[in-house]
């Protein structure tokens, strides 16, 4: 793998922070799409999934019946699952949706996930859904408000959840304080897990102007439940956040860095348009488990050696 | 600025139809007359501007994620739709449903379902009415089409399991459309008008005329769907309650003649559990039910 050179900003840490008992490894999964359910059953029913878990889109699974549960039921059989969604909407002002929480509660009871996760952000106002994930002002007032809400939905749901960081193309003039440290701050006070997108910290990096390792150096790693690798895409001074292409190597080279930092943290690829084979979402993954073993080598050599 | 205040702001601004620029200036224009500050200013103030992109335009990214990521999903949803209205007509449509009907659900899965309601009562549809009066039945069955996809779930009532019974025992048979299934009656000859949409073919006069009913429903994760008869309609209308063999030979009776009823019933179970339209229960095998 071509690596984008890093300058770290302090020395990798001896020993990774210990994992969440409720977030354990599972090693690297890929985000399911329906134009893979045929493949993935059928080398499922062979045991060559080719990859160590999967993660489901909660919102295209809360349907009365049909395909999307049948394929649960399945998976299920197959291998460990994760539940990410895209409307909780927790740093919305609006109160969080009874029905929301009562369908993805009944999604959890069915899919058994390994972890639930939703985004940092915003979604809608008002009653509105936007169908995007809008980013909030880095303040101690909004620490508050998003905590409260990712205390309550734990509370409905009997179990912690993950927040993820997103991709953003705007920040606040009221933002008085980093998104790491606002992230961290959320997750302390809520008690809660981080989803570290890789890809996200990369392009908000380039987006904002902040430092990708401050960022990753920065982050709680106890807190760290799992990983996103995406690819993005380049629109005139910007980065957005596509899902549409394989991971850039700047991407591979920070994911490099956080593994070296954290350890084994189960780690998920996301590909969402122009989807490509399966077999091509596998390739992607198994770049991500040679980081992790390669890591993890150098980690015992550094062990032994000391 | 509030939480609260800039959610609202910035949800109005990404909703605006014609962009934020020209959001901001609508909004110019009116504060000015009460001499009420700048929307620009409000949003500079609000998001922060850099050297390489200032804040409309970094407001404008989502706003035109937002327009075009549902403007995918009900292109997706509306195929026929689309190729009947054509790129520009259809666009023009999502610009203005999407003024009156935001998305309130968390899925997109449901963006689009009060499309063939607005066609047929908005007045900002009123053009496109006139034009393709039959617009608002191609959106009702196209949304059929999703509706049965991911409908609940239950046993099919199959054929075997009505075989065993006894002769005098059939009457009792209780009978229900599953939850898979939708009946529609439409103003147009709709099945017609979706498949001419579908292969991009142009329906025109007769085509275009004449009342039809369909049943839509899912077997085996396909979507399925067929026209009606009149009288098959009405039947399983009857069935959408649930209704025994007897009760519905007897309604039969009364619109098809005593002599006429009881086969043409027999065909219809044939074929209603041929195609898998009605779901299995204690009821539906003829076993005694309390009234």
């Amino acid at each position: 793998m071509n690596s984008t050179a890093l300058t770290p900003t302090q020395p990798i840490t001896p020993d990774p922070p210990s994992r969440p008992d409720d977030a354990p490894y599972l090693g690297v999964g890929i985000g399911l799409r329906t134009a893979h359910y045929v493949e993935v059953l059928e080398r499922g029913s062979r045991g060559q999934l080719g990859v160590d878990w999967f993660e489901l889109l909660s919102e295209n699974y809360m349907v009365p019946g049909g395909r999307p549960l049948r394929i649960i039921r399945e998976m299920q059989e197959l291998t460990p699952l994760s539940l990410h969604g895209v409307s909780l909407n927790l740093g919305s002002t609006d109160p969080l949706r009874p029905e929301y929480l009562d369908a993805l509660d009944r999604l959890t009871r069915i899919a058994s996930p390994s972890v639930v996760s939703d985004h940092l952000c915003w979604t809608g106002v008002s009653g509105t859904n936007l169908h995007d994930l809008l980013p909030l002002p880095y303040t101690n007032e909004v620490i508050d408000h998003v905590a409260g809400q990712v205390r309550r939905v734990q509370d409905r749901l009997g179990r912690r959840i993950a927040i993820e960081n997103v991709s953003s193309y705007l920040s606040f003039n009221d933002d008085a304080m980093s998104e790491w440290n606002f992230i961290a701050a959320i997750a302390e006070e809520a008690d809660c897990g981080i989803l570290l997108d890789v890809n996200n910290v990369f392009v908000s990096a380039h987006n904002h102007g902040f430092d990708a390792l401050k960022y990753i150096d920065s982050i709680p790693g106890d807190r760290v439940f799992q990983i996103h690798l995406a690819g993005h895409s380049q629109s005139g001074s910007l980065l957005i956040d596509t899902h549409d292409h394989p991971v850039t190597d700047a991407v591979w080279a920070l994911y490099e860095r956080a593994i070296e930092r954290l350890g084994p943290v189960s780690t998920l690829i996301e590909w969402d348009d122009q989807i490509p084979a399966y077999s091509r979402l596998v390739e992607e993954a198994d770049k991500a488990r040679l980081i992790i073993e390669q890591a993890t080598r150098r980690r015992g050599r550094t062990h032994v050696a000391s | 600025m509030s939480l609260h205040e800039t959610q609202i702001a910035i949800s109005d601004w990404v909703r605006a139809p014609n962009g934020v620029a020209a959001a901001l200036a609508e909004e110019d224009a009116k504060r000015s007359q009460r001499l009420d500050g700048d929307a620009a200013r409000r949003l500079d103030e609000l998001i922060r501007s850099d050297g390489s992109l200032d804040a409309t335009r970094r407001l404008e990214i989502y706003a035109n994620a937002y327009f075009s990521r549902i403007h995918g999903v009900l292109r997706a949803d509306y195929p026929a739709l689309v190729a009947t209205l054509g790129d520009i007509a259809f666009n023009d449509l999502v610009t203005s449903y999407l003024l009156v009907e935001p998305s309130r659900s968390p899925s997109l899965r449901y963006a689009g379902f009060r499309l063939a309601d607005f066609l047929s009562s908005h007045e900002a549809a009123a053009g496109l009415r006139e034009r393709w009066p039959w617009a608002s039945d191609l959106a009702a069955f196209e949304w059929a089409r999703i509706d049965v996809f991911d409908a609940k779930d239950g046993p099919v009532l199959a054929r075997r399991a009505l075989e065993s019974l006894a002769q005098e025992s059939f009457g009792k048979v209780f009978l229900c459309l599953g939850p898979w299934v939708r009946l529609r009656v439409f103003e147009h000859p709709v099945v017609d008008l979706w498949r001419a949409g579908i292969h991009d073919e142009t329906a025109a006069g007769d085509a275009t005329r004449g009342a039809s009913r369909v049943v839509i429903w899912r077997r085996e994760e396909k979507v399925l769907h067929r026209s009606l008869e009149r009288n098959e309609e009405a039947a399983l209308a009857l069935l959408s309650l649930g209704s025994r063999f007897d009760a519905l030979c007897e309604w039969a009776a009364g619109d098809l003649g005593e002599d006429a009823a009881p086969a043409q019933a027999a065909a219809w179970l044939e074929r209603w559990l041929a195609d898998g339209l009605l779901v299995a229960s204690e009821a539906s095998s003829g076993a005694p039910t309390r009234n």
